[in-house]
């Protein structure tokens, strides 16, 4: 038996049509991708901010409330970089808590250093500098800031590089008065604000 | 035989593909405010709240609080509820060192304001009892209540496996944060709850 073959193609317009179809579905879907893969970023980076705050809160809260605060000193980091606080707990023991915030100078130029860095008191291309450490006196653990991104801006008056990251430590707020301790570190990111900081409170000698 | 060579003509790809297309935008409309609802519920129980509440239910728990008009409240229409008008730490005796603890604390912490009810929310105090007053109806129809407040409340579970610690009831607190950036100072809410032991 001889078959016949379909030997009959696509017409142009039949192909024209199709590319056009296509075309406009692969537009109409990139820039619902892209938003995509930026939300799938920033809740990465949330994801890796809400893990250093939770754990970090944990271990300080788990002292403040399984034995007690008993009281707290609040004193300047050498060179003014920032604080350290000296807790001491019910049972008699001590707790060092060390909140460092060096900012770096972000100035693409000389200008701009002028404006920035220098009335701000921060050195030329100098990096950022930011961390948490807490632990028992001798034992002192640094929770350095998780990396959500950083820039790499040329030295303006050397060779090299310095670094401006994403993450920053903005503000430290830190209280004792009426007999209760507040600690507020802000930690503020460009794409997540400033709504997942590290907010400590705890009575000091609550009977 | 004779074989069936024709494919699609045009009107009909095309008008499965709006088809398609109005099935996808259907679907798309209705699952976009899932996304919105879900980060909302980051600050439902998150760790801070958590531990805000618990400072709350210690105050709660210490001896020299007055109850009373709690359990008035808890009885008349399962819950009671207190906010800027009508501050929890009054209910502290004048001149207590509780007292003003606990006014620097709930400063401190931000909190807005508290709701202390069953432990179960479903108006039952057992599994077998039948349920005597509807908390979370109770609390869509008070106005009052912030809005927000409201979706956290009936997004929570009734609760109906036993506290192992016996508590009998439950406080719920809202505190008002403020995300202080310059270019991105805005006020926002977070929630939490904790059963409390009476």
């Amino acid at each position: 038996m001889i078959r016949k073959l379909n030997n009959k193609g696509m017409t142009a317009i039949e192909i024209l049509v199709t590319f056009l179809i296509v075309a406009v579905i692969v537009v109409s879907l990139y820039d619902g991708i892209i938003t995509l893969k930026e939300k799938e970023t920033i809740s990465s980076y949330k994801l890796s901010l809400v893990t250093y705050r939770d754990l970090l809160t944990k271990d300080i809260q788990d002292d403040l409330i399984k034995i007690g605060l008993a009281g707290a000193e609040v004193s300047p980091l050498g060179d003014n970089s920032g604080y350290r606080v000296t807790m001491t707990l019910r049972d008699g023991s001590k707790r060092i808590l060390e909140v460092k915030q060096q900012f770096g100078c972000n100035a693409a130029d000389v200008i701009e250093e002028d404006e920035v860095c220098t009335k701000a008191g921060i050195g030329r291309d100098t990096s950022d500098h930011f961390s948490i450490s807490y632990g028992p006196i001798g034992d002192v653990v640094e929770y350095p800031l998780p990396d959500l991104g950083s820039e790499e801006l040329p030295n303006l008056h050397s060779s090299g590089s310095h670094t401006i990251f994403s993450l920053r430590i903005n503000e430290v707020d830190i209280s004792t008065a009426n007999q209760v301790f507040s600690l507020r570190v802000t930690l503020y990111h460009s794409d997540l604000g400033s709504k997942y900081s590290i907010d400590i409170v705890s009575p000091i000698n609550y009977p | 035989m004779k074989k069936n060579n024709k494919g699609f003509v045009l009107v009909e790809t095309l008008v499965v593909t709006v088809f398609v297309a109005a099935v996808f935008s259907v679907i798309y409309i209705n699952f976009y405010p899932l996304i919105g609802e879900y980060e909302r519920r980051d600050f439902y129980d998150d760790l801070d709240s958590k531990y805000g509440a618990y400072w709350v239910k210690v105050f709660l728990q210490r001896s020299n609080f007055s109850f009373a008009s709690s359990n008035t409240g808890i009885t008349s229409r399962g819950y009671y509820y207190w906010d800027s008008a009508n501050n929890f730490c009054e209910e502290f005796p004048d001149g207590s060192s509780d007292r003003s603890f606990c006014f620097t604390m709930t400063d401190r912490l931000h909190v807005k304001s508290i709701i202390v009810t069953r432990y179960r929310l479903d108006g039952k105090e057992t599994a077998t009892e039948a349920p005597t007053i509807n908390f979370k109806q109770q609390v869509m129809t008070n106005t009052t209540i912030h809005e927000e407040f409201q979706s956290y409340i009936e997004f929570l579970p009734n609760y109906v496996v036993p506290s192992l610690n016996r508590a009998k009831y439950r406080v719920l607190v809202e505190f008002e944060r403020v995300a202080d950036s310059s270019e991105d100072a805005k006020t926002y809410y977070t929630y939490a709850n904790m059963e409390v032991v009476r």
